[in-house]
């Protein structure tokens, strides 16, 4: 700790004097945010690693676990969906093996880390309370453990599912899919992160945001094509729709990994590259991770004495 | 000297709003609209700590330690006033900040390494050093929260000086642990401080406080009430608090439950100026002896030292006496030690009467025990108060005319 992990308002002089409440403040924390968080990058690890295995410890299965349960998701979903109501995705015609029940389990598989994500980081900062009032704690590295946990899930899932989708005969997507799996997986997590990141700081000055957030989440995987088909040969409604569906950066995000892992997209209108999709992610991600990085850093010299 | 604390005009100011609409507005109007009502737990504290000395902090429940506890690591910005630390700064403010119960101790003590700021790197060079320090034994790869409180509060203090800082900061966490423990912390805080190592030191115990630390702040809500040596700001604060001066008298324990192998006390015995057991009262001025023995059942590790105190009834510390204060050491595996009392210089009233086994430092205590009845003391005169001074009137005044 020869340098602090967080340095609160520590001048080149070395003086810690009182925060100043101005915009040129809040620019220049903003600015050293990645530095404290890329310090902090041990801890990271060590608590992501933590997290993860915390859900499995004692267990017969343990590690075993994340797999297992997309897997039985993935299972019911093909008997459910693709056996027994035969619904089919017009985009999928040629290939009857992908039926809905896959494409609901990939969406459901990406909003389903997302969600966690936001929600578990939003009450992040306050649950670990005890660090951020005791120690000088990066207290933003707290929403990204939860966030990176998330996504690690997440990622061990879509790997069991290309497993699967390998062993069982229908082969791996088109390599210029796969290549692009690490550029979504980074702007999924820098979309998630900003957002839980703003949320975790405004939860510690006022609580009502975790609830907010778990209502804005219930409405965000209705209005994002988690469950419904964003494609009018499938679901004619939606035809006058699609403007505002595509304005979504939650779309392109579920769009984009199904595209990678069915190697197709939802709808013959949409584009049939992981590479546009995360051309429109990208702006989404950046702009959520500059909101998280000024919301938290206009609140963070409140947070040790307000958690 | 080197600073490595220092503080100018330090205060620390908490915000309460009225309501958490009160705290929405005064939010998004920048500031300016409905403020909060201020609660300064601190104000206009400026001290300065050298580079290898000791600050012990006082002060009632609420006067501020904690504050300035947390500012001095870093974990919460001043309101007014500033402050410079130099070199890694270790605090153990809560123990077992950080700890997950489900992992074992070996991966909480590097958690807690993490948290305190080490590099992996560093960890792994260290970790062998703080668990073997930790002494868990076979626990080390059993779950948390398996541990005893000792267990954990062990692991915690050890990760947190097994990180070799500049500036170690304790929130009276080292009176934890049984009792062997304790006395191996005391001991690593003195090589700490041998090795050029500075101290902050926040407890209730003062005299902890006045064998450890060179000189004491004391805090009287939120403000800097006294600061210099020791001994001087330790029994300000005493008389001002009105009670018990030194709380040498607290848990004298029975021999039987003490470990095995401790240093113990194996007889205290009160006598009159002829050799004989005082059994009755006896007379202020009178001459006495006190006898106290002891057995080392392992005499090579450390010289112990032999204190004895005189408390009365309200808790009072009338007077104490030590061979850690009068330059003796007591080497070998059992001994007596014996305390004349000349002219006993206590007037009327029940004393009661301790005998203290210490460490070598004058601060870890290995035994305690009271004479079997307190010391009563009887005075023919009629002079008041709790002792007779040695005196002597010199009256100069004006023939008076008659």
């Amino acid at each position: 700790m020869s340098v602090p992990l967080s340095e609160p308002q520590a001048a080149t002089s070395g003086w810690v004097e009182p925060p100043r409440v101005s915009l040129r403040a809040i620019v220049l924390a903003s600015l050293r945010l990645p530095a404290v968080v890329w310090r902090g990058r041990d801890l990271v690890a060590a608590s992501v690693g933590r997290e993860l295995r915390a859900r499995f410890r004692g267990s017969l299965l343990g590690p075993l676990w994340p797999l297992v349960h997309p897997l039985a998701l993935f299972a019911i979903y093909g008997f459910v969906f693709a056996q027994l109501f035969g619904m089919r995705l017009a985009a999928h015609g040629g290939n009857p093996g992908l039926g809905y029940g896959v494409w609901l389990f990939v969406g459901s598989l990406v909003w389903a880390s997302f969600a966690e994500g936001v929600g578990r980081g939003t009450s992040s900062i306050v649950e670990h309370r005890g660090l951020v009032r005791q120690l000088a704690f990066p207290a933003a590295t707290l929403p990204l453990i939860r966030v990176l946990g998330a996504a690690l899930t997440f990622a061990l899932g879509a790997g069991a599912f290309l497993a699967v989708r390998g062993l069982s005969g229908a082969g791996l997507p088109d390599l210029e899919h796969l290549v692009w799996l690490p550029v979504l997986l980074v702007l999924q997590i820098a979309l998630t992160y900003g957002l839980a990141l703003a949320a975790a700081a405004l939860h510690v000055v006022l609580r009502d945001t975790a609830h907010a957030v778990g209502l804005l989440l219930s409405v965000a995987m209705f209005a994002t094509p988690v469950f419904w088909v964003p494609d009018p040969a499938v679901l004619p409604p939606v035809e006058p729709w699609l403007d505002w569906i595509t304005a979504n950066p939650l779309f392109w995000l579920l769009e984009g990994w199904r595209a990678a892992l069915l190697g197709a997209p939802s709808s013959a209108s949409f584009p049939d590259s992981v590479g546009a999709s995360c051309a429109a992610l990208a702006p989404w991600a950046a702009g959520s991770l500059l909101l998280g990085t000024l919301v938290f850093c206009t609140l963070e010299p409140r947070l040790p004495d307000e958690v | 000297m080197s600073h490595v604390v220092e503080t100018q005009g330090l205060g620390k100011a908490y915000a309460s709003y009225a309501s958490a609409r009160a705290r929405v507005l005064h939010g998004l109007s920048f500031g300016r609209w409905s403020r909060p009502r201020e609660h300064w737990a601190l104000r206009d504290v400026s001290f300065n700590l050298e580079r290898g000395a000791s600050l012990g902090l006082i002060g009632a429940n609420g006067a501020g330690k904690s504050t300035l506890l947390r500012l001095l690591a870093g974990a919460s910005a001043p309101s007014a006033g500033r402050l410079r630390t130099r070199g890694r700064v270790a605090s153990l403010l809560e123990l077992g900040t950080g700890f997950h119960p489900d992992f074992s101790g070996r991966e909480n003590a590097r958690l807690c390494g993490v948290l305190l700021g080490a590099s992996r790197r560093e960890l792994d060079e260290r970790l062998d050093a703080i668990l073997d320090f930790a002494e868990l034994g076979d626990a080390l790869d059993a779950p948390l929260r398996t541990y005893s409180t000792g267990m954990a509060m062990r692991l915690g203090f050890a990760a947190a000086l097994g990180l070799e800082p500049d500036i170690l900061i304790l929130d009276e966490v080292f009176a934890v642990g049984d009792q062997h423990f304790q006395k191996k912390c005391v001991d690593r805080l003195f090589a700490f401080r041998a090795a050029g190592g500075s101290l902050i030191l926040a407890s209730h115990g003062l005299y902890d406080v006045r064998q450890i630390c060179d000189r004491t702040l004391w805090l009287d809500q939120g403000a800097l009430r006294g600061l210099g040596p020791s001994d001087e700001v330790t029994h300000a604060y005493a008389a001002w608090m009105g009670t018990r001066a030194g709380a040498l008298d607290e848990g004298e324990r029975d021999a039987a439950t003490l470990p095995p192998n401790s240093p113990r006390l194996t007889g205290f015995e009160l006598l009159d100026g002829e050799g004989r057991a005082v059994r009755a009262a006896v007379h202020s001025g009178a001459s006495l002896e006190l006898v106290a023995s002891w057995h080392d059942p392992r005499p090579a590790r450390a010289p112990l030292h032999l204190g004895l105190s005189f408390t009365r009834q309200d808790g009072t510390l009338v007077a104490a006496v030590g061979t850690h204060l009068d330059g003796l050491r007591l080497d070998a595996a059992e001994g007596q030690v014996r305390l004349e009392l000349p002219e006993l210089a206590l007037l009327a009233g029940s004393f009661r009467v301790l005998a203290h086994l210490f460490d070598e430092h004058g601060v870890h205590r290995f035994h305690e025990l009271p004479l079997r009845s307190d010391l009563v003391v009887t005075a023919r005169g009629r002079e008041l108060g709790l002792v007779r001074l040695a005196h002597h009137w010199h009256v100069r005044q004006p023939e008076s005319v008659p």
